[in-house]
């Protein structure tokens, strides 16, 4: 379980605030999906739970254990992340970079090798065609199957993922979306999914908290959410989408 | 890697201390950068090989006086052939004795005294600089002493070695005590001085009153009506405590004294300046018809045989010699560009990594650039007390370090934002991030870096002659002062080969490191 308890990054000392006062909970086994507008503060606040960025108020446990306390390279090697913009090493083949932290971990070749032969398959990749190649050679959607699988090869219990999908184009960020719910289904993994697009949030999570301006609005399950809007915020972003909706409904 | 430093290492500690272990089976003879100096040095070397069981180490072509008389103070030398005149004012400061007896004990007093140095007796001869024109020139204007040139001073160009510009005895005093300053000055290397006179490049230079060019070329010495420059009576220079320790070299040595005569060193000078003869050779024979062993036929003043071979024929007969220098130039370059690596490499990562050492560090390198070689390698030579290697591998170093450490640094600043902070959020220390990510994606602009380090290097390498490290640069050098482009040549051409060749063998590597 990851609990955090009143986490504020601010800056300027303190006159401005990236996250401002965030508390929540996500249980174990669910996806959690934090929705705002870029520089509402969801992708600083997924960061502050793995320390890419240290916050300045508040505190963020993991199992118990507040993560401050934690070696910072345990802590980071523990947590699976998917970086927004990928960020795969781009002189490594994609195996390559599969291993990256079964290596750090000290694994060996041969148990490096067969895992990420594994984890290639699981992300629809299949590993003697794939795993050798750089990730030049592969287009957008593979390369981010393998930033996945980069962020599961140590079998990690938590999957912080950073907008995974934004860059992707629309068919390829469906075809996503749809294994990811696949595979938490057979991984169960507890995720945390920072997304700007609420049918991704509705598609993919178990709940959703809502951020704006550093804030997080309102936390809960998405029916809740739709039918009990705790803010102007959260009905005006759900009323937005449903005229949406209905435009396309209408065009076809 | 660590076992490449090592190698490094042990290497440079073997060269430093077989130098120490040589000293005391092996005498080093120095001579400065023109023909008489190297004709004398071979004179002095051969004599003893024929009469010490002392190994003979030759130091030649070192670039002036300062630089002989150091290498003399820190026992990097042990003799030289060097002149009255140049070690009163020169050296000691003095004023100018006119009497050469006189002259000769104040300078040996004076050395002995001061710096523990022994003047065995004069060979003979006085090299006086000597104010030369072209004769048509003398005829046409009647320039009979140095006087008569203050009428045209302003109008007339003049051709100086860069050591007489300086000297007390040289073009400052002249001027002073003649009362007139010459239109425009170039400093120019000696063995190119004669050229630049007889082409009419300039109007006067300062020949060396032995030189044979002198008859060679139809110049007139103007006559030093002033009676300006002192005796230059030549004389070996030995350090006291090798005559102490090794009383047979004092024994060899004398057979020398008042035993070449003005046009004795004249011809010697002509044979290898004119007739391109090696000083080996001239010294050799000069040897053998004093020892007595063979006869003395007028006839030996005749070009050497086959004197007008090309350049290759010159590179094919002297090939041993050209292989080790080839050797010696690469060994240079290697040694400069590896320690260059070992430094630039880790200062480029530093400065990448903290901006507070950036500015600084980025200065140094650059200001190191701007320092010119020989000022570099002069200096470094007076750092170390030492000729050879270890100044001459240190100014490679601080030369090849700019494209280094600039090249880590924009290498290791131009690896994605992402790609950091991927390396970052999956747990990499900061070390395995350098090691696993940064490296190898700058690597290709790191070593491209390297490949401009290295042809520098080569190219810097060449200067080395001038404090006796070796290489190309000898050939080079002494082609220069012996005014034989194919000499020149014999180090030229290899020299660009290997800047060429390592050029391209680098970039292969460059490409490889980029495919990765």
């Amino acid at each position: 379980m990851i609990r955090i308890e009143h986490l504020t990054k601010s800056f300027d000392a303190g006159r401005t605030f990236a996250v401002r006062d965030v508390s929540l909970e996500v249980n174990e086994g669910e996806t959690l999906v934090l929705l705002g507008a870029s520089g509402c503060g969801k992708t600083t606040t997924l960061k502050m739970i793995n320390r890419l960025v240290e916050p300045t108020g508040g505190r963020i446990e993991v199992d118990g254990r507040e993560v401050q306390s934690v070696d910072l390279l345990e802590l980071r090697r523990s947590i699976g992340y998917v970086f927004q913009d990928i960020g795969l090493f781009p002189h490594m083949t994609a195996a390559e970079n599969v291993e990256i932290v079964p290596r750090l971990l000290g694994w060996s070749l041969e148990k490096r090798r067969q895992r990420s032969a594994e984890l290639l398959e699981l992300v629809g990749l299949e590993a003697r065609t794939y795993g050798q190649r750089l990730p030049r050679r592969l287009s957008g959607g593979q390369q981010q199957r393998i930033g996945i699988a980069r962020a599961l090869a140590a079998d990690p219990k938590y999957l912080l993922m950073d907008e995974p999908f934004g860059a992707l184009d629309a068919v390829t960020r469906d075809q996503l979306q749809r294994e990811l719910i696949d595979l938490r289904r057979t991984l169960n993994k507890t995720i945390i999914f920072v997304t700007h697009d609420l049918f991704e949030a509705l598609r993919l999570a178990d709940r959703i908290g809502v951020m704006n301006a550093g804030r997080l609005e309102q936390i809960g399950e998405p029916g809740e959410l739709l039918h009990a809007p705790a803010t102007p915020f959260v009905t005006d972003l759900f009323e937005h989408a449903r005229r949406q909706a209905q435009l396309i409904e209408a065009s076809t | 890697m660590t076992r490449s430093c090592l190698c490094i290492l042990i290497a440079l500690c073997a060269i430093a201390s077989g130098a120490q272990a040589q000293r005391t089976e092996t005498i080093r003879i120095g001579s400065k950068n023109f023909t008489e100096q190297e004709i004398l040095g071979e004179l002095i070397a051969q004599l003893l090989e024929r009469g010490t069981d002392l190994r003979v180490q030759r130091r030649f072509g070192l670039s002036g006086t300062d630089i002989c008389h150091t290498a003399l103070m820190s026992g990097e030398l042990d003799c030289y052939v060097e002149y009255t005149g140049t070690g009163l004012l020169d050296i000691l400061k003095r004023e100018v004795i006119s009497n050469p007896d006189r002259a000769y004990r104040a300078v040996a007093a004076g050395y002995r005294r001061q710096f523990d140095l022994e003047w065995l007796p004069p060979i003979g001869f006085n090299n006086s600089y000597a104010i030369a024109v072209r004769a048509d020139n003398a005829q046409e204007y009647g320039w009979n002493t140095i006087s008569d040139l203050a009428a045209d001073a302003s109008e007339l160009r003049a051709g100086f070695t860069s050591e007489f510009m300086e000297r007390p005895d040289g073009y400052p005093g002249l001027a002073d005590r003649y009362g007139f300053v010459l239109g425009r000055t170039m400093d120019l290397d000696p063995g190119l001085m004669y050229d630049a006179l007889a082409q009419g490049q300039v109007d006067v230079i300062c020949a060396f009153s032995t030189d044979g060019r002198i008859a060679e070329y139809n110049l007139t010495v103007l006559e030093d009506d002033q009676s300006f420059f002192p005796p230059y009576d030549a004389a070996p220079i030995v350090r006291s405590e090798v005559l102490a320790a090794h009383p047979r070299v004092r024994e060899v040595l004398a057979t020398l004294a008042g035993t070449i005569d003005d046009d004795s060193m004249r011809r010697m000078n002509y044979a290898v300046d004119v007739l391109k003869r090696s000083p080996a050779e001239v010294a050799r024979e000069w040897i053998d018809l004093r020892l007595g062993s063979v006869a003395a036929p007028e006839d030996r003043l005749e070009p050497a045989a086959g004197d007008e071979r090309g350049v290759l024929s010159l590179a094919v007969e002297r090939r041993g010699e050209v292989a080790r220098k080839i050797v010696e130039h690469a060994v240079l370059t290697a040694l400069g560009v590896v320690i260059a690596m070992l430094i630039g490499v880790p200062l480029g990562v530093l400065i990448h990594r903290r901006a507070a050492a950036r500015g600084v560090v980025l200065a140094l390198t650059e200001i190191v650039q701007t320092i010119p070689s020989l000022a570099m390698l002069a200096f470094l030579f007076a750092l170390y007390g030492l000729l050879g290697t270890a100044p001459a591998v240190t100014a490679l170093v601080l030369y090849a370090l700019l494209p280094i450490v600039l090249n880590t640094f924009t290498g290791l600043r131009e690896v994605p934002r992402q790609v950091i902070e991927a390396a970052d959020g999956l747990g990499m220390s900061s070390w395995q991030r350098l090691r696993l990510i940064e490296l190898p994606l700058a690597a290709p602009v790191i070593i491209a870096g390297i490949r401009a380090a290295t042809v520098l290097t080569v190219g810097i390498a060449t200067l080395s002659t001038y404090i006796g490290a070796g290489g190309l640069g000898d050939f080079i050098a002494r082609g220069l002062a012996r005014n034989d482009s194919r000499l020149t040549l014999l180090g030229a051409v290899p020299a660009a080969i290997m800047a060429v060749a390592l050029s391209l063998l680098i970039r292969l590597v460059e490409r490889l490191a980029r495919r990765a």
